[in-house]
């Protein structure tokens, strides 16, 4: 990078909304002087501090671990702690809320229907039905390798924001949900498929998913929520594969198989 | 089969849907090249050549049940995501829409495959 | 641990004489998440007297969505292809049937493919069924997974073996038109 674009003052266009006031959301431009190690969290705080202390956000750890500070950067769904502005210089940078979400005020997004979603999937491990788990519940490396990238999320909706299908039909149960549900079944310690089943293998569970693609790409852990649906309907076919042979077949989703 | 509230149908079209797509992925590309160019153009020895080489093999009745499933399958392939580009498109037609669209997966092999038969048996 | 028995190899742990908690849903979050849901449907939150002033924003999806990004464009394409490749299998039956009608009419067909319709037609074809092999190859991989220990398979092996079964088929199909078996 030039020396010369180390820093200096660019527009930062954030969308405001004031619930009380506003029918719509319109976008306000501010002048923010940066650095090379200015972040686009920075830059908000700026214009809080110093600009328009209004203008609200949420954001907590400023490391890319808390999920909160989650928002459209020029149109791509991003964590304002992990870019920066340099990144977008010489600018004007577009800060708007988070995409396919209800906006409440400002950058501030409802998070109830992804909570509602999260925790519908019951993102807990449902114990052994049969009698209580070995002392300390172990699990080889093997066996925690089979869901351990699943397990890297941190719930920050990039990819609801980033998916084409939620915007479609908002009642898509989603990446994250959906991944969060991958990442129990697949865990030997965990007994809740059959629980699970109804949930993803439904109209608005898995199937809204055609494979964009898109939350993959918008992760920032990587976590690849797109795999994690594919095969979550993979093992539903072959669930319902199982069913359609045998009726009387016991529960679906055994700890048999190598998918979830 | 067990029922709940929003359960569909759609892990048996989603299955043939990834079995067309499959199949499709080494065969579509090699048999477009072979009868759209290379055995039009008279690389094989034109009509004669071909018609002599394939129309024993290809006559017999199980070999083309195959090829019609295997084809039906690209169909089906075609069939699904054409579907659900119509959601994308945030048009929700009818379900009579969506009979016909896997419906034509459906009965161009079906039909494809009787008429294939009766010209076996007559010619 | 609800259920456990008390008679467990390693005795009873502290933690199990806790009561177990109640198995429902119906806590915390989803609670409040029913609240929030209650004083939508009743009509109790903004302009009511109450504290809340809330009035979200609900933005819509414009039926052009596809065409924002470069990733949302190659998805559609990729969809769109789909239909032109179903296009060619119709014609391939056609000529199926063509071809257990007897010489005269598998000519036909073969004369067929060069009329400059269905020749532009083909070479569509040619270039959507291009596009799905690529694309499917790119998307393979995060459905299968072989796991070897704690590393799964690399991506490679997946795609390899795809590109592998489609070498293979094309030199059957060469060498049995090509009169190898003849």
């Amino acid at each position: 990078m030039a020396h010369s674009e180390a820093g200096g003052v660019m527009t930062v266009e954030v969308q405001r909304y004031r619930p009380d006031v506003d029918d719509t959301p319109r976008l306000v431009s501010y002048e923010v002087p940066w650095t090379q190690d200015t972040s686009v969290l920075d830059a908000l705080n700026y214009i809080k501090d110093e600009l328009d202390s209004s203008i609200t956000f949420r954001w907590s750890c400023r490391m890319a671990i808390c999920g909160s500070c989650g928002f459209m950067l020029n149109g791509e769904p991003k964590l304002g702690c992990e870019q920066f502005l340099r990144t977008y210089a010489p600018g004007p940078l577009r800060i708007e809320p988070l995409a396919n979400h209800a906006v409440e005020r400002d950058l501030v997004v409802d998070l109830e229907p992804f909570m509602t979603k999260l925790a519908a999937v019951e993102p807990y491990l449902h114990p052994d039905p049969t009698g209580t788990p070995e002392p300390g519940n172990l699990q080889t490396p093997e066996q925690m390798t089979r869901y351990g990238q699943f397990a890297a999320c941190i719930n920050c909706m990039l990819c609801y924001a980033a998916c084409p299908q939620v915007g479609l039909a908002t009642d898509f149960l989603g990446p994250a949900a959906i991944t969060a549900a991958v990442r129990y079944n697949k865990d030997s310690r965990d007994f809740g498929n059959a629980q699970r089943l109804p949930l993803l293998d439904q109209e608005d569970g898995l199937w809204p998913c055609t494979f964009v693609g898109a939350c993959s790409t918008a992760c920032p852990k990587g976590v690849d929520p797109a795999a994690a649906i594919q095969q979550a309907k993979f093992a539903a076919t072959m669930d319902w594969a199982t069913e359609f042979v045998m009726p009387h077949h016991g529960a679906p989703g055994a700890k048999d198989g190598g998918h979830a | 089969m067990r029922r709940w509230a929003g359960r569909t149908n759609e892990p048996l079209f989603w299955g043939l849907f990834g079995g067309g797509g499959m199949v499709s992925v080494f065969l579509m590309p090699v048999l477009i090249v072979i009868f759209a160019f290379l055995v039009p153009f008279g690389v094989f020895g034109g009509a004669e050549g071909t018609y002599e080489t394939m129309h024993g093999v290809l006559t017999n009745w199980f070999v083309a049940l195959v090829l019609f499933v295997v084809l039906a399958l690209v169909l089906w392939h075609a069939a699904h995501r054409f579907f659900h580009s119509l959601h994308d498109l945030k048009i929700h037609p009818p379900e009579i829409v969506r009979v016909v669209i896997y419906g034509v997966a459906l009965l161009a092999p079906a039909i494809g495959y009787s008429l294939f038969l009766v010209e076996a048996a007559t010619s | 641990m609800t259920g456990a028995p008390t008679s467990s190899p390693t005795g009873p742990r502290p933690e199990d004489t806790r009561p177990a908690p109640a198995r429902t849903l119906d806590v915390g979050r989803l609670a409040q998440a029913d609240r929030v849901a209650r004083r939508r449907e009743e009509g109790t939150g903004a302009g009511d007297g109450t504290v809340s002033q809330r009035n979200p924003y609900r933005p819509t999806m414009k039926r052009t969505w596809f065409l924002a990004t470069k990733e949302y464009r190659a998805y559609f394409l990729r969809e769109g292809a789909a239909v032109v490749v179903g296009l060619f299998v119709l014609n391939l039956m056609l000529g199926m049937v063509s071809i257990a009608a007897g010489l005269d009419s598998w000519t036909w067909w073969v004369d067929l493919q060069r009329n400059p319709f269905v020749l532009v037609l083909n070479v569509l074809a040619l270039a959507a069924a291009v596009l799905h092999t690529v694309s499917w190859d790119q998307l393979t991989p995060s459905i299968i997974k072989v796991q070897r220990g704690t590393r799964f398979l690399a991506d490679g092996w997946i795609i390899a073996q795809q590109v592998l079964l489609l070498v293979i088929f094309a030199a059957v199909m060469v060498a049995w038109l090509g009169g190898a078996w003849s």
